[in-house]
Order: structure tokens, then sequence, then C-alpha cells
């Protein structure tokens, strides 16, 4: 699978005047990449992963999806490929703090179009794969921060997408838990074959990356 | 995302908030039993009524009598409308008339004397003369109603003239109840030409031993009924009367299809005409509009509960947005926010609309023991004044969810529209 765009850009309003989060992005990602886009807050690097991910639209240019204009289709069509082809790992992990470690990774179930025949068993395999099989029944909330992240991992891979999103991943974690989790999404690309992007401030990630993109004020340099 | 999918996470939210979902399916319960409870009222009265209106005025039956002009306080009958034999044949002679039953009333004033329990009764009374197949249905099997040459004439009372007597006179001079079965074959003593009212009445009096067989409630309310033959011979031998006049005309027809026609053929004759379709469409249109008014009391409570979870599902909306924005990210639709907020409605308003049926069956059961209590002895009550049915019932379960999910429906459609990447970034 092939993400490209194509002079992508994204405008806000803020306070009464209107300022561009991207201006004229043009990049591409593949399967089996990881693929590492930094720069300082506020530069679009989030931006562009929504816009990646199906969860944003942009004023202007395109993103493609093996060549097919992604914000072409229905909004029914984009939430499709949101949830049989992307996977999202966020900075603060948006997890159901009251809801088990388990019942969080089935959530993308809920929506899909034809969900597994055994979903818990699905589910269980996704949190052994990042190591939680023990924590299984554990609401959200009790979790650490490494632990929380991993199931937002799980959570991500349970539908078997061909694309990992993963914006700051290691920005609430400390050193050595976020060097754990790179490290599991480093596999996911090299071993598994998807596509990983992620956007982050920290430049140590970059020692894993296959490609690396810098963003400032919206362009790519 | 399925409809079965969407009323489990419904259900699971509707458990997770117990608290505010009790509250909010309590307002839909309260508005939900009003409306069962008025209109099962409403329903139990027309049933009641329309029992009575049944029983005395069949549906294949028509009450004729002259037509009368008022004015003012002053009632005219009409000169050209008298109800003689001849108007009885011309009636017959219609096209799905089955038979003609005239009552005829005494011309002359008359007063009833009874021992019932040690005391002597004196009463002026109004008497009538029927025939038997007005009643017949009505007496028990097997029982005389003609004139024999000698012994008592056998007579028939009104149902109602027991209930008032039971419920009014008796009460206020601490008699005895009556009941039908206390008073058949009870003896009392006709005076025919004794008035209270008129003195000179009195003098030409016949003493004329009755019998009471039986009670209707198609008899006149103030008189005893007679048979027909013994009243036109009455009139003939007291009031000078050459030929029998009627007060009134029952007529049977073959068919309650066609009443109407038959109706409408009599009033051309000149006679005025009362069907028991029309009273029952009189009751009809009164409890219908009565239905209609206590309804809208119930909706209206309905509605206001219905705003109330619409703004707890407004608020609920900007408690959930982060939620929101996670559903978005793993693939959930517009529609499928949508759906979800709209289900959770659902749900609550199916929870306090099965409870507000409970509630309103429980006081309507309540209702009746304290109405019982308060009303012991009142005959012409039904046993009960509240008619529970399917329809009644669906109608309140179905009203309890509507008004919920319409009042979702602005709540749904805002958390739909909710940009997932902004509601990601500010959780």
């Amino acid at each position: 699978m092939q993400i490209a765009c194509r002079e992508l850009v994204k405008r806000f309003a803020l306070d009464g005047r209107t300022v561009s989060a991207l201006d004229g992005v043009s990049c591409e990602f593949g399967s089996g990449e990881l693929a590492v886009v930094i720069g300082r807050s506020g530069s679009g690097k989030t931006t562009l992963l929504n816009l990646l991910g199906g969860l944003d639209r942009p004023s202007s240019g395109a993103v493609q999806v093996d060549g097919e204009d992604l914000y072409a289709r229905s909004d029914r069509a984009l939430s499709r490929y949101r949830n049989e082809r992307i996977g999202f790992v966020f900075q603060s992990f948006h997890l159901n703090a009251r809801e088990t470690a388990l019942e969080n990774v089935l959530v993308p179930f809920l929506f899909a179009r034809r969900p597994p025949g055994d979903p818990k068993g699905r589910g269980r395999a996704a949190l052994a794969e990042v190591e939680l099989a023990d924590q299984v029944d554990q609401p959200a909330g009790t979790l650490s921060a490494g632990q929380r992240q991993r199931v937002a991992i799980a959570r991500a891979l349970v539908n078997e997408p061909d694309f990992v999103l993963a914006d700051e991943p290691t920005g609430n974690l400390d050193q050595e838990t976020g060097a754990g989790i790179i490290g599991h999404l480093e596999t996911l690309a090299h071993e598994r074959g998807l596509g990983v992007v992620i956007v982050t401030h920290d430049t140590a990630i970059t020692r894993v990356a296959d490609r690396i993109l810098r963003l400032e004020d919206g362009r790519l340099v | 995302m399925g409809p079965v999918r969407a009323v489990r996470r419904a259900a699971h939210e509707v458990r997770r908030h117990g608290v505010r979902a009790f509250l909010l399916a309590g307002g839909v319960a309260i508005g939900v039993a009003l409306i069962v409870f008025l209109l099962a009222f409403v329903a139990g009265t027309r049933k009641a009524i329309m029992d009575r209106v049944v029983s005395s005025l069949p549906i294949t039956h028509l009450t004729v009598v002259p037509r009368a002009f008022s004015l003012s306080v002053l009632r005219f009958e009409s000169p050209f409308s008298s109800l003689d034999a001849r108007a009885v044949d011309r009636i017959a002679a219609i096209s799905g008339v089955e038979r003609v039953l005239p009552m005829a009333g005494l011309r002359v004033p008359a007063q009833l004397r009874a021992d019932f329990y040690g005391q002597r009764f004196v009463t002026d009374t109004g008497v009538f003369g029927i025939e038997r197949a007005l009643v017949e249905d009505q007496l028990s099997p097997g029982t005389a109603f003609e004139p024999g040459d000698s012994g008592p004439v056998p007579a028939v009372i009104s149902g109602d003239l027991i209930d008032m007597y039971n419920t009014g006179f008796a009460k206020a001079n601490d008699l005895p109840q009556l009941t039908p079965e206390i008073l058949r074959d009870r003896s009392a003593m006709l005076s025919l030409g004794s008035s209270s009212f008129n003195p000179r009445a009195g003098t030409d009096v016949r003493q004329l031993p009755v019998r009471l067989i039986g009670v209707s409630d198609r008899v006149p309310l103030v008189g005893i009924s007679v048979p027909l033959e013994v009243v036109n011979r009455w009139n003939a031998e007291l009031a000078g009367q050459a030929s029998p006049e009627y007060v009134q005309l029952t007529v049977v027809a073959g068919r309650a299809e066609e009443v109407d026609r038959i109706a409408d053929q009599i009033e051309a004759l000149g006679y005025t005409v009362t069907t028991g379709r029309e009273i029952a469409e009189r009751v009809r249109a009164l409890t219908d509009v009565l239905g209609a008014a206590f309804g809208t009391i119930g909706l209206v409570v309905l509605i206001v509960a219905g705003i109330g979870i619409g703004n707890a599902l407004l608020l609920s909306v900007m408690e959930r947005r982060h939620e929101i924005g996670i559903f978005r990210s793993v693939g959930a639709s517009r529609a499928d926010i949508r759906l979800l907020f709209l289900v959770e409605a659902g749900l609550i308003g199916l929870l306090g609309a099965v409870t507000g049926v409970a509630l309103a069956f429980v006081a309507a059961r309540v209702a009746d023991l304290l109405l019982d209590r308060v009303l012991p002895d009142l005959p012409l009550l039904p046993p009960s004044f509240f008619a529970l049915s399917w329809p009644i019932l669906l109608a309140g379960l179905t009203l309890g969810v509507l008004v919920s999910v319409l009042a979702a429906v602005p709540p749904a459609h805002r958390a739909a529209r909710l940009d997932p990447a902004r509601t990601l970034e500010t959780g």
C-alpha cells in the first residue's frame, strides 16, 4: 500500500486570521517502511498525520491511497479506510480509562463492516503481542503509561491495518519505555511489512528511520 | 455499524451512566404513566357507557317519538306526527323493518302502594304499556307477561330506578338496599285515577293489584310498565280514548346496516328518530374529546421529559467529545455516532416507557380500589374505571421511545458533526 500527498495545504481559522498548518506538502509513504517526520511543535506534523489517516480534510491538494484520491470518498468510505487500513497511536494514548485493556482494544470491531468470528480472541492475541497478556482485564486507567501506550498499539493493530500512524508515541514515556515502544514499531515495519509513519520532535527516534522528513512552518525542508 | 452492536454499546453507556439514565427515564415514565392512565380511564368510561347504551338500545333498534317544537321552556308536539295505529302500519311497511313495538302512556294519574320491610310506600307513578318483545331477552326465561282475566297485572320496572332508590332514597332514609331478586314477585296496589298532585282526582279510583316480574333498562325510568293491551284498555275505559295512541315506538331493524336508511325514511314521515348508533357516536365523540384533552396533558409532560433527555445528551456530547474522537479515529462514521446517541436515547425512552406502563397499571388498580371504597354501593358503576387495552399500552410505549429519540436528534447530529481531529487534540 502506498500513501502519497500532493501539494497538501491545510489552513485553520485562528482568532480571526487564517493560519497555514501545511503549505504545499508532497511526499510518499510505502509498506514495509518506517518514516519519521520531525519538526518543532506547530510545524504541522500532527496535521499531516491526520490527513494521511483520513481523520481531517485538506484545504487543497490531495492524499492518494494506491493512486486513488482519499478525500473524494464519502464519510462512510473514509471511516472504513480508518477502520480497516489504518491504526492510530497517539501521544496521550486516547484510551477509555474506565474500560479494561481488552475492551479498549476491541473498540475498532464495534465499527467494523465484518467483525471477526472471535473478536475477544483477536483482542487477547493483540495484547499478547505487546506483552500485556496478563493485563487484559485491568482497567486502562490503572495501567502504567508504557502499558497504556502498548494497549493503544494493540488497538491500532487488532484489525490488521496496512499502516500505523504514530503521533509522538514516546512523548509521555520515560526513555527506556519509549525505546521499547519504538522498537515495537520498528518490528512492525521491518518484520511484518506494515507502513509506519512516526511524527515526533524527538530526534533520537530518527536512528531507526528508513526515511526522515523535516517539517518547518508547514513545509518540507 | 449494525443495530445489534449499536444497542449493545448504547446499553453499555446507559449502564455506565446509571443514575443519569435512571433520572431521565423517570421523566419519561411519569409522562407515559400519565398518558396510559388517563387514556385507560377514558376508554374504561367509554366502555361502561357504551355497554349501557348497547344494552338499553341495541344497534338494530330505533326509537321513534312525535316531532316536537321547543319555544323557550315550552315544548309542543306536532299535531301532524301523532303515533297511532296508522303510523305503526306505515313504519312497519318500510323495507328492512322487522318489528314495531309501540309504547303507550296511561292518560289518567296513578299511584302505587306497596309494603316493604313493614313500611308502606305510596308514590305517584307513570304507567306505560309495552309489548313483551321489548323486554323479553331481559326477563327470566319463562316469565309470563300477559294480562290474565283475573289476578295481578304483571309489571316491569327500570333497573336505573332501583339504582336511584338505593343510592338516594334508601340511604337518606336508612332503608335496606333493594335488588331485582328481592323485588321479583312482589305485589303492590295500583290506584288508577289517584294523584297526590290533584285533589279532585281520586273520586273515581280503581284499585288493581300488580306483580313485579322483572327489571329492564328499556322501559321508562319513572313508572311501571305493564302489557300494552292493559294500558290501551284502561285508556279507553278511564280516559275515553277511542283508538290507541303511543308515546314512543321501538323499531327493530333486520340488519344493523339498514338502521340509518330506515331512520331517514321514518324522519321523512315526520317523526323524530334516535338510534343506538347515534347515541354511541355521541358518546364516542365526547370521549374522543376527553381522550384528546387528557392525552395532550400526558404528551406535554412527555415532551418536557424529552427536552430533559435532549439537554442531558447535549451535555453528554460535550463530556464525551474525546470518546467520540477515539471512535472516529478507529473507524466510526458520522452515521455510526448519530446512531449510537439515538439508540441510547431510545433505550432510556424504552426503560422509562416500560416503567410508566407498569406505574399506570398499578395506579389504575389503586384508583379502582379507592373508588370502590369511596363509592361502594353504586350498582351503576362498572367493575373497573380503566380499560388497559393493548393499543393504549403500545401507544404509551411508542410515544415514550419516539419522544426520547426525537429529543436526541439535535445532540446526535451535533455529536456526528464534531471534527475528530480537533476533539483528539483537545482530549
